[in-house]
């Protein structure tokens, strides 16, 4: 088979998945949110099913993890009638229409898009943590049908011990026939594109829109982590998603965006298991919204566990349970953390660092270009000229500064956690972040209103 | 008309956007180059020149020494390879970035150990250069292998 048939029936089938999840859990959106939504939601629950497999000893072959997948598409699909009407909904409730003025920012992101997806194909897996970890694992796991495999038989990393997700992946793209697996992360990239583009569109007019995702996409590093797999991408992408539904749920109280929101910063933790940490940071957030609306102490403690619940659940099956009772490795997770946590100099340290040596410094700019710069100036101009932050821009400037903070601390927790690779990637999952605060401010709001009402003049 | 007004202004912003000096230069040197390396690249679809390709030497140089032992022994799957330091290609003429033992087992299948690490006294082969040329041996006693170890261990051992 061809590999753009292969791709097309993979990326169905993770459709259909996502789907079904969808479905389940109830989500209404517009037809330009869902149906990216569905693919990065099936991808996904594709990046558990393999390790499922593991978990219950099934030999990982190219029989057991394809019909895996149908089934769990199947079984997530049971209420397929009730999704297929909401479609329908969906399809009708918006008209898919581009405009003139959205042409050139479309041309340059198609343009990103289609180079990015051709290197990932194209070359094989790079990054260096990859290649000592998961990208082995997933290779020897299709050679010898088993995630514990002859790896292990070497001196392995620590990255070898990080879980599954990016290793159940590779294997199911390889067992498609891709060699270097690889294209489920141009799937996700591809929806992220195209989420953030409609969750921009939702607050902001469209040349905005357009604007504000080349600036995004235009950030080196992360634009080469879109072609090259590494664990920080689709962490940011669904750590993103999982607060977009979180905000949904403090605007509608409707409890499946919690539980949405609950289950891709499970996702986003089971790519990057130290993202737990950033969900307990996010918890007085959750809880002060609840107060604020009037819900008791009782209630938003609730929702807090609610938010945290599947994470702590899928961190513990990935991360100890799966290192202490099936990797034929110690590694020993408890010697990891620093001993002196109370001494918070090493966190100043790394904040400083961050700051010199990554954010305003001429090596920042190579990495990331002028983006936090222009984030800077938009929040300059928010602050100063219409003087007040909006209550989901101000979610948003939360997660921020949760994940500015949030580094430096996982710094100070873990010294194994260096300034050059972990925080330098780690501050990956800031820009979505601050993309959607540019998107949500006061400011463009207001200037997006006057040129939709000068528009319609015209009309 | 107002459709097109905005139409301009949205193409003079980015324009004005990747005019600036950083995205000008990665715009120039990341993006459009891909329109240079396309050509190559269809033509260049096999998996071994692409690893090639990406890993140059770190790869290729990787499977001479796996290739010179699978056909030295029939037992290469037993073999476990001390490999000394990147330095001490360096200090003897080889431009060669060792890749760490997980690494070398994904590229070629071979497990190799380094001269820092504790399971190093285990190893049955190791790796040395003579006159500008890669060499693999088999261990002969234990003692001399020792050696090797201590030899080897006086160029630090990085990634």
């Amino acid at each position: 088979m061809n590999y753009l048939l292969i791709i097309i029936l993979v990326t169905i089938l993770q459709c259909f998945t996502g789907f079904g999840v969808l479905t389940l859990t109830r989500i209404s959106l517009k037809r330009g949110i869902f149906f990216p939504l569905c693919l990065l939601t099936g991808v996904a629950v594709f990046s558990i099913v393999p390790f499922l497999l593991q978990l219950i000893y099934i030999p990982i072959t190219r029989w057991s993890v394809f019909i895996s997948l149908l089934v769990v598409c199947i079984f997530l699909n049971w209420r397929l009638r009730a999704g297929i009407k909401r479609v329908h909904e969906v399809w009708r409730s918006s008209k898919f229409a581009i405009k003139l003025y959205e042409i050139p920012a479309l041309f340059v992101i198609t343009a990103l898009v289609l180079i990015s997806v051709w290197r990932c194909f194209y070359w094989p897996p790079t990054a260096r943590d990859l290649n000592s970890g998961s990208e082995a694992i997933a290779e020897y796991a299709v050679r010898e049908g088993t995630l514990v495999n002859s790896v292990f038989s070497v001196d392995v990393p620590i990255n070898a011990f990080k879980p599954p997700s990016i290793t159940s992946l590779q294997v199911i793209y390889k067992l498609a026939g891709f060699p270097f697996g690889q294209l489920w992360l141009s799937t996700i990239f591809i929806s992220f594109v195209v989420f953030l583009y409609h969750a921009l569109r939702e607050q902001v007019h469209r040349v905005f829109a357009g604007l504000l995702l080349i600036f995004l996409l235009a950030i080196p590093e992360l634009y080469g982590y879109s072609f090259m797999v590494l664990h920080d991408y689709s962490n940011a992408v669904f750590f993103c998603c999982a607060l977009y539904f979180l905000y949904r749920f403090f605007e509608n109280q409707r409890r499946n965006c919690l539980l949405f929101a609950a289950l891709l910063m499970s996702v986003a933790t089971y790519f990057r298991s130290e993202t737990l940490m950033f969900g307990f940071l996010l918890l007085p957030l959750i809880v002060f919204n609840q107060v604020k609306r009037k819900m008791g102490v009782a209630r938003s403690l609730y929702a807090s566990f609610l938010f945290l619940f599947p994470a702590l659940l899928l961190y513990i099956i990935s991360v100890p349970v799966y290192i202490n009772f099936y990797l034929p490795v110690p590694y020993p997770i408890s010697e990891q953390i620093n001993k002196d946590l109370t001494n918070l100099q090493p966190f100043f340290r790394r904040l400083a660092d961050m700051n010199s040596e990554l954010i305003f410094s001429k090596a920042g700019i190579v990495y990331y270009g002028y983006f936090i710069f222009i984030f800077l100036l938009i929040f300059l101009a928010d602050v100063l000229l219409i003087r007040r932050i909006n209550r989901q821009a101000g979610n948003w400037l939360y997660a921020i500064l949760v994940v500015y903070l949030g580094l430096p601390l996982l710094g100070h927790l873990l010294p194994m956690v260096d300034l050059q690779s972990f925080t330098k990637r780690g501050l990956q999952k800031i820009f979505p972040l601050m993309l959607m605060y540019m998107g949500n401010t006061q400011l463009l709001i207001e200037i997006s209103k006057k040129i939709s009402r000068w528009e319609r003049k015209a009309q | 008309m107002r459709q097109f007004i905005l139409f301009i202004a949205s193409a003079t912003l980015i324009t004005g956007f990747f005019s600036l000096k950083h995205n000008r230069s990665w715009l120039n040197g990341r993006i459009l180059t891909y329109y240079r390396e396309l050509p190559g690249q269809l033509k260049q679809m096999k998996e071994e020149d692409r690893m090639l390709t990406r890993f140059g030497s770190y790869y290729g140089i990787s499977q001479q020494i796996a290739a010179t032992l699978k056909n030295k022994s029939k037992n290469s799957g037993e073999a476990l390879v001390l490999m000394p330091a990147t330095a001490y290609f360096k200090k003897n003429g080889v431009e060669y970035r060792v890749p760490e033992p997980v690494v070398f087992y994904y590229f070629t299948g071979i497990r190799t150990v380094w001269p820092d690490s504790e399971n190093a006294k285990q190893a049955n082969w190791f790796v040395y250069v003579t006159n500008g040329q890669i060499r693999i041996a088999r261990v002969d006693n234990q003692k001399s292998l020792l050696d090797t170890i201590a030899a080897f261990n006086k160029f630090e051992t990085t990634l």
